[in-house]
């Protein structure tokens, strides 16, 4: 187990030194640089070109990432250029912002759509199997932002039930105030995960339904009730927390349309407002962060499955 | 074999009202996106004495915030949705298939370099890649194209490595090599067209896939800029006039949500096609 742990861990290091690479040639291909952003009308030529020494920003681009790299190891995630701000300082208050809409979202969602895929690939082509899988058809097909705007229509003008802006009313700071204002990202994030999860569950418990060891409980005279819920579901749930830890990266990154639509103050927000300034220290950083959270998803999830099934262990 | 499997996917295809409904809705869309063009609607002609009214008989669904006439604004944003849906499925079918026939044709470390590039492609989310390449272009068509193309080819390229892995083990691969064909000649000729069932069911997910992501980049403001317009542009003008003229908000989602759907619809039947076994087993 542990030789496992140590290889999966040595293969994901070069991936991440990968994607750093990636990230700032990325930015460096940019028109632009961090210059750009604080040459005023008063700044000579000469004045610029001294900027520029200070900041580093004429060394060769290898050196200039070996410093950004060094920067990253040592926690220094550099300024905003716009706000001036320390973006480590801006992460701290924007992650939870975001964690708080995306992960109760996707437990409701992965709650529901285990129960609805279970029950659709139980009663497979039956109407409710129709109902189900149709809806999650289309659902595939919706776009989060189009329901977003027919929510805050209806619940927010039309109904006036919630608020369609922000986390809080200016001012207020209760739980109440927040609830307020959680529901309707909340609810349309939860349609947005839901029909992805729904078909994946689907899908395995009708090939599950197919293997022999559910001939063998029927014949044994198991009610299917029972097949479902003792056999069935355990099989079903194993691959599922794959999905879990796949879905890790989502907590930063997973609502950066909905969060755009209600001001949500998220880490989507606050990206989409960089990329819109051109603020790049806050784009390569959320641009690294996103990647290496991919990375440590698929690592926990692999871990995980290594865990809970020996097979996987042993074959490799 | 291949026509057992033709016999299918049509049986299939009369049967499921679905399958017509997705045909027939595409060739309608691409119909009045291109008949559009010869007709006298002008979707910039403005009537400011009518902006953002609801549908009446004269604009059957409104006008917007300038007052031009909505159903032909919708209209022409088909033609740019659509049209970067096909391009930027033909960039990363592109890509994806010269990635993954030179992987898995040539194997080793070839195959090795490519694929850690996928993955390091692969781990970073879309929205986040797409809006930061973004910033690389001039906003436009072109530049959308592209960038929706460079980040949607990972998936193709994994699948078609895999085929490709099958097909140069099959024994007229293995005769043409022995009688000395060109290797770019093998992939060319004998390979490619081996696994063209796959990319064609890739490219149809492909299309529904650019399509999603144009919209949601133009939503947000990354996307076609104005006076152009897709139905993610629309959408996002409908946010800010929500108030006083939803109906602008209904008409896009609709299309989005139609064609999406279709062309989804079509690359179910397409996989039938390719793969009969696995759609048997897994539906």
């Amino acid at each position: 187990m542990l030789k496992y742990l140590v290889k999966r861990l040595l293969q994901a290091v070069p991936l991440l030194i990968l994607i750093t690479m990636l990230c700032f040639t990325l930015i460096n291909l940019a028109p632009y640089d961090a210059m750009d952003a604080k040459v005023t009308d008063k700044m000579t030529p000469a004045d610029i070109e001294q900027m520029r020494e200070e900041m580093g920003l004429n060394d060769p681009i290898p050196v200039q990432y070996l410093r950004w790299v060094k920067g990253l190891l040592q926690g220094d995630l550099g300024q905003s250029l716009i706000n001036r701000t320390n973006i480590a300082t801006d992460l701290k208050e924007k992650i939870p912002n975001t964690i708080k809409l995306v992960l109760p979202a996707y437990a409701t969602a992965f709650l529901l759509a285990i129960a609805l895929g279970l029950i659709a690939g139980r009663y497979k082509n039956t109407w409710v199997d129709k109902l189900i899988n149709s809806t999650a058809s289309i659902g595939l097909s919706v776009p989060t932002f189009w329901v977003a705007l027919l929510f805050i229509y209806f619940f927010g003008l039309k109904l006036d039930l919630f608020p369609v802006m922000g986390m809080h009313s200016l001012g207020e700071d209760s739980f109440e105030d927040f609830l307020h204002h959680f529901v309707l990202p909340y609810a349309v994030l939860t349609i947005g995960f839901l029909p992805d999860l729904v078909r994946y569950v689907r899908s395995s418990t009708v090939t599950q339904f197919d293997e022999e060891y559910v001939t063998v409980q029927r014949a044994f005279g198991s009610s299917s009730g029972t097949i479902l819920l003792r056999h069935v579901s355990k099989n079903v749930l194993l691959p599922m927390i794959t999905k879990l830890g796949m879905a890790l990266p989502m907590l930063v990154t997973g609502a950066v349309i909905t969060e755009t639509v209600f001001a949500w103050p998220g880490i989507g927000v606050y990206f989409t407002t960089a990329i819109r300034n051109l603020d790049y220290p806050v784009v390569m950083v959320v641009l690294v962060l996103s990647g290496s959270l991919v990375i440590l998803g698929n690592l926990i999830s692999d871990i995980l499955c290594a865990v809970i099934d020996p097979r996987i262990r042993i074959g490799r | 074999m291949k026509n057992r499997r033709l016999e299918l996917a049509k049986r299939t295809f009369l049967r499921d009202k679905g399958m017509w409904f997705a045909l027939a809705f595409l060739l309608f869309i691409v119909a009045i996106a291109i008949g559009i063009g010869f007709t006298d609607a002008d979707p910039n002609a403005l009537n400011l004495q009518k902006m953002c009214a609801p549908p009446d008989s004269e604009n059957l669904f409104g006008t917007d915030e300038l007052g031009r006439d909505y159903l032909t604004r919708v209209i022409y944003g088909a033609r740019v949705s659509l049209l970067v849906g096909v391009l930027a499925m033909l960039a990363s079918v592109t890509i994806g298939v010269l990635v993954g026939l030179v992987a898995g044709y040539f194997g080793g470390v070839v195959d090795s370099i490519l694929m850690r590039i996928v993955d390091v492609f692969c781990a970073i989310p879309w929205i986040i890649m797409v809006t930061v390449v973004g910033l690389l272009f001039q906003k436009g068509l072109a530049s959308i194209v592209i960038v929706i193309g460079c980040f949607g080819w990972m998936e193709i390229s994994r699948l078609v490595r895999t085929e490709t892995m099958t097909a140069k083990n099959r024994e007229f691969v293995h005769y043409a090599e022995l009688i000395g064909v060109p290797k770019w000649k093998i992939i060319l000729l004998h390979i490619l067209p081996s696994i063209f069932p796959v990319i064609i069911t890739a490219a149809t997910g492909a299309i529904a896939n650019a399509i999603m992501v144009e919209s949601a980049m133009s939503f947000l403001g990354f996307g076609v800029a104005a006076p152009q317009s897709s139905w993610g542009t629309l959408l996002k003008t409908a946010q800010s006039t929500l108030s006083k003229a939803p109906h602008m908000a209904i008409l896009p989602g609709v299309l989005i949500i139609c064609t999406i759907c279709s062309f989804n619809k079509l690359g179910d039947l397409l996989r039938l096609f390719v793969e009969p076994r696995a759609m048997q087993e897994g539906k």
